[in-house]
């Protein structure tokens, strides 16, 4: 019997002599970011022969190149030689590449191409010189002034117009912040990043079956603090909300420190007391009138210990103290953050509603795709690192492992 | 777009018509000719993607999902993964078990019920194993090639969706229609359309199209068509109501149901009027909707004359030899 018959036998032969490579088509200029994920390179399209002789002079187009880490099962005991097998394709990596082959919207991140290719996913992305992160770091030097109530209000009416795209599309991301939102060289607001995006209509399973624990700690939703099962959209606009915060304070505003799993119990998800206590600092300790559903939650009991244990809480919504504190005069400004931030998710404004509010429509008039205008000020590009351009080898340990992981973190 | 079909990739990259699906398997074969003239894979005549050997595929996938308990979506999205997959690709330069074990794997992932891939592989392995490399790796591998000749359009919509939709807007519009969907109405529907992914219907019509079309096989033709299905009616008048129903569904089906039905009992021809009465206010495109009805009667006078064994040797011969 020919072993061939338990492989993929002549098609694959066939398939790995026509395949594309990475590198025949676009050319690393080195790496933007690390992460558990893997790493985004920078990239240009490579000219075709003829025409780089014609016009030298033409910039050629800039990509992302994402690549997905590849989860290697080898075992510690047959690692003699580092042959990194298939062992099948991430949760996180096939929904991203299922969900961005369907969208298609002016802010959120568009997808080029998918090569597959030496056992590794490549996803060509379009390239963005900036995001909010990086934006917010560079505001946030002393003699830099803020981002103007103008510019805001761009930024976030392109993030909402974003997330009303992909709920409306049953869509939700999940992983909303700063440094997932991109923003091209001329203001054009890109949601990036849709890892953790998944398709909310019908789920066959519990959505905390998949992931127990979604959303960046200081972005998470208080829902989610309370470990509910079954939520919503919602949770997107909370995020959204701790965006718009952040746009105008230029820091976090509710930066909560995690709790780790427990090492002897990693099955129970531990309650985000830290996170809750900085959410109850600004808008006061949730309760069954602004919160009807808050003893509904699985973590309940916690939260009620929580409140309990911790005897000089805020009591009322602090939140236009903090508004004013940080140099907030516009009204419609402060009411939008508002109705981001509400406690119970279903009195929290929706995609839908959040666009048509009187912040977008009073003057100064929302500029909906160059949130840089009028701003006298370049920001610096997206820094890249040359040490690893090797974009193809899987030889993992260094190239993940490097200690440049949190370069993008402030 | 994910939220309908109209906007999907479904509809705009992996729809076809009629010509274009001949097209695109005339293609392949002589794709095929050219690999086997240039001796890359052998010639196996037995080997043919007919209807016999997709009956024995789609099989192959109810097997594998029941052992795995998988749900009823995630088993129509690997159906139609290994459709696309044969458009593009030689029965005869492919394992096919692993192929159906990978686009199960595949489609649990993309239905978000994700099954280990361990687990898959010892299944599959139970049920085949001489076919299924006790390996992870080879399946992995299997999906890298087939998400790629799918060109990673993944995300699928399913006329199970639309037929629940429908139910329920015959139940809000009761006073309108006066038609409403016994549970086994809905059941023999639903059926149907677990059949239907044996066809090539779901890369030529919208998903509403097909779940239109199973509730009229259910209502119209219900009786003739049990009698199709059931094994224990004698083949000679099998055959008789194949005749009749090919004939019954040729033509426009609104004018030749009413007439052909005198011998039902008037309920089922009010049922029937009510239906075809939805069919045109809602402006259903009625020949898709004869078209989808008379595929699926072939497949079943086609399924009557299935012979598994012949399918599975030619498979044996061209796997074991290769």
């Amino acid at each position: 019997m020919s072993s061939s018959i338990l492989t993929l036998g002549p098609y694959k032969h066939r398939k790995d002599l026509t395949r594309e490579s990475v590198l025949s088509k676009y050319e690393i200029l080195g790496y933007i970011a690390a992460g558990t994920y893997g790493k985004v390179y920078k990239a240009q399209g490579k000219l075709k022969e003829k025409r780089k002789n014609e016009e030298d002079s033409i910039p050629s187009k800039l990509y992302a190149i994402k690549k997905f880490k590849i989860e290697s099962n080898i075992k510690p005991n047959l690692m003699d030689n580092e042959v990194i097998n298939y062992t099948g394709i991430s949760q996180s990596a096939i929904r991203e590449m299922s969900l961005c082959k369907e969208l298609n919207h002016k802010n959120v991140i568009n997808l080029i191409d998918i090569i597959l290719e030496n056992k590794s996913i490549y996803m060509i992305l379009e390239y963005c010189e900036h995001d909010l992160l990086q934006i917010i770091h560079y505001h946030s030097h002393p003699e830099v002034k803020p981002i103007p109530i103008k510019n805001v209000k761009s930024l976030v009416w392109q993030i909402l117009n974003g997330v009303l795209y992909l709920h409306k599309n049953w869509i939700f991301h999940r992983d909303l912040k700063p440094a997932n939102i991109m923003v091209t060289e001329s203001g054009v607001v890109k949601i990036g990043d849709l890892g953790l995006a998944r398709k909310f209509n019908n789920p066959l399973q519990s959505l905390y079956t998949g992931d127990k624990v979604v959303v960046t700690i200081w972005y998470r939703a208080p829902e989610l603090l309370m470990g509910a099962r079954y939520y919503t959209p919602a949770i997107d606009l909370w995020a959204v909300g701790c965006i718009l915060a952040e746009l105008l304070s230029l820091r976090p505003i509710f930066k909560g420190e995690e709790a780790k799993f427990d090492i002897n119990n990693k099955k129970t998800v531990p309650f985000q007391k830290n996170q809750f206590l900085k959410i109850i600092d600004i808008l006061g300790i949730p309760n069954s009138t602004n919160w009807p559903s808050l003893s509904k939650y699985p973590e309940y009991y916690s939260f009620q210990q929580m409140v309990a244990g911790n005897s000089n809480l805020n009591t009322t919504n602090n939140l236009l103290n903090w508004y004013k504190l940080i140099g907030g005069n516009n009204k419609a400004c402060f009411n939008l953050l508002q109705d981001l931030l509400h406690y119970d998710p279903n009195k929290r404004v929706t995609a839908d509603n959040a666009l048509v509010h009187d912040f977008f429509s009073e003057q100064p008039k929302t500029l909906i795709d160059n949130a840089f205008d009028g701003l006298n000020l370049k920001y610096p590009k997206r820094r890249i690192f040359t040490d690893d351009n090797d974009i193809i080898s899987n030889s993992g340990r260094k190239v993940f492992n490097d200690s440049r992981k949190k370069v993008r973190q402030i | 777009m994910s939220a309908n079909f109209w906007n999907s990739t479904q509809r705009e990259k992996w729809q076809f018509n009629r010509q274009s699906l001949l097209d695109q398997r005339r293609r392949l074969l002589i794709l095929e000719k050219k690999m086997i003239q240039n001796g890359f894979i052998k010639d196996y005549p037995n080997i043919n993607y007919d209807s016999n050997m997709r009956i024995y595929l789609h099989n192959l996938i109810i097997k594998l999902g029941r052992r795995l308990n998988i749900r009823q979506v995630a088993l129509a999205t690997a159906e139609i993964y290994v459709t696309r997959f044969l458009l593009k690709v030689s029965l005869k330069e492919i394992n096919v078990y692993l192929m159906v074990t990978t686009s199960i794997y595949v489609a649990c992932k993309i239905e978000e019920t994700p099954q280990h891939i361990r687990l898959v592989i010892s299944e599959a392995r139970n049920l085949w194993p001489e076919y299924i490399p006790s390996d992870i790796s080879k399946l992995a591998e299997f999906e890298f090639y087939l998400i790629e000749e799918m060109d990673l359009y993944l995300l699928l919509h399913h006329p199970y969706k639309s037929l629940i939709q429908i139910k329920d807007f015959l139940n809000e519009n009761f006073d309108e229609y006066q038609l409403q969907l016994t549970s086994s109405e809905l059941q023999h529907s639903w059926s149907l359309l677990n059949d239907s992914y044996i066809t090539d219907l779901h890369l030529l019509y919208p998903p509403h199209i097909l779940a239109l079309s199973s509730i009229y096989i259910t209502i119209v033709l219900k009786k003739t068509l049990n009698s199709i299905r059931s094994d224990t009616v004698e083949s000679n008048d099998k055959d008789l109501h194949i005749d009749d129903l090919i004939s019954l569904t040729n033509n426009n089906p609104s004018n030749e149901i009413n007439t052909n039905l005198d011998s039902k009992s008037d309920e089922d021809t009010i049922k029937i009027n009510k239906f075809m009465n939805f069919l045109s206010r809602n402006h259903v495109n009625l020949d898709q909707v004869v078209e989808s009805v008379q595929d699926l009667i072939n497949l079943y006078v086609i399924w009557n004359r299935y012979n598994e064994s012949n399918v599975k040797k030619a498979l044996q011969y061209m796997l074991l030899n290769r």
